[in-house]
């Protein structure tokens, strides 16, 4: 009875995790969008700070659907993001590789 | 078995929806859920839940801001609030301590476990064994 319940939820975790994966997927686009502009020098704080947000979005909700090394990337993403002023090209490559292993993690399988 | 009836209040639609199937499937409850905190008030106020999950980092309104609303209106102010955030330090664990909420739960949440912490922050299952 446990396992079933356990399954079912699972089941429809998963069904959302299709449901929104575009939408979460966007927000780790406004990341990249911002470590590009990073790269590039020039990172405007309007950009940061959006950034910083989707960044807080994706370490609270991608862990529920069973992506936890994506969340603790996202909130080491979302810490660089918060201390912008300190932001420069030698975080701009580290955050980078994060923001792409990031990425590969939510294109993999939940609950793997 | 006790049917609880529980709020979900957050802007992010995603989180919500996870929460809420969630509490449904694992525990049984009954869950209604509000997409802001000025649409939570009004759902408290007509659905008296018996409990409140309440995300911190919202627009307009945010979390600490609906909860001190919520404690101003006689009518809702004896239902429990439990926060849902996405950054707990110690600091902020303070901050939310002093307000006055029945508890604090920590975003990402796992979907299987998280009826169980709102039923031990509650105290709920102590009460359903005696009951």
């Amino acid at each position: 009875m446990i396992h079933q319940t356990q399954d079912q939820t699972l089941a429809a975790v998963a069904g959302l995790w299709t449901r929104f994966k575009e939408t979460i997927l966007g927000r780790v686009e406004v990341v990249e969008q911002a470590i590009s502009a990073l790269l590039e020098g020039e990172l405007p704080d309007e950009l940061r700070r959006k950034a910083e947000r989707e960044t807080h979005k994706l370490a609270g909700s991608v862990g529920s659907f069973g992506f936890k090394e994506a969340s603790r990337l996202a909130c080491e993403i979302e810490r660089s993001f918060h201390f912008g002023s300190m932001l420069g090209q030698a975080q701009a490559s580290s955050l980078s590789e994060r923001a792409a292993a990031l990425r590969r993690e939510l294109e993999s399988r939940p609950f793997g | 078995m006790i049917t609880r009836r529980v709020l979900i209040v957050d802007d992010e639609d995603d989180i919500r929806e996870v929460a809420q199937v969630s509490l449904e499937l694992v525990a049984g409850w009954d869950v209604s859920t509000a997409n802001s905190g000025s649409e939570g008030l009004k759902m408290a106020a007509t659905d008296q839940p018996d409990a409140i999950l309440l995300d911190v980092m919202m627009p307009d309104m945010d979390g600490p801001a609906t909860f001190q609303k919520l404690q101003a209106d006689p009518a809702i102010r004896h239902i429990p609030v439990i926060l849902l955030t996405a950054k707990l330090q110690p600091a902020d664990r303070r901050r939310f301590a002093e307000l006055g909420v029945a508890g604090v739960l920590a975003k990402p949440f796992d979907p299987l476990k998280l009826a169980g912490q709102v039923t031990e922050v509650l105290h709920w299952f102590t009460e359903s064994m005696t009951n």
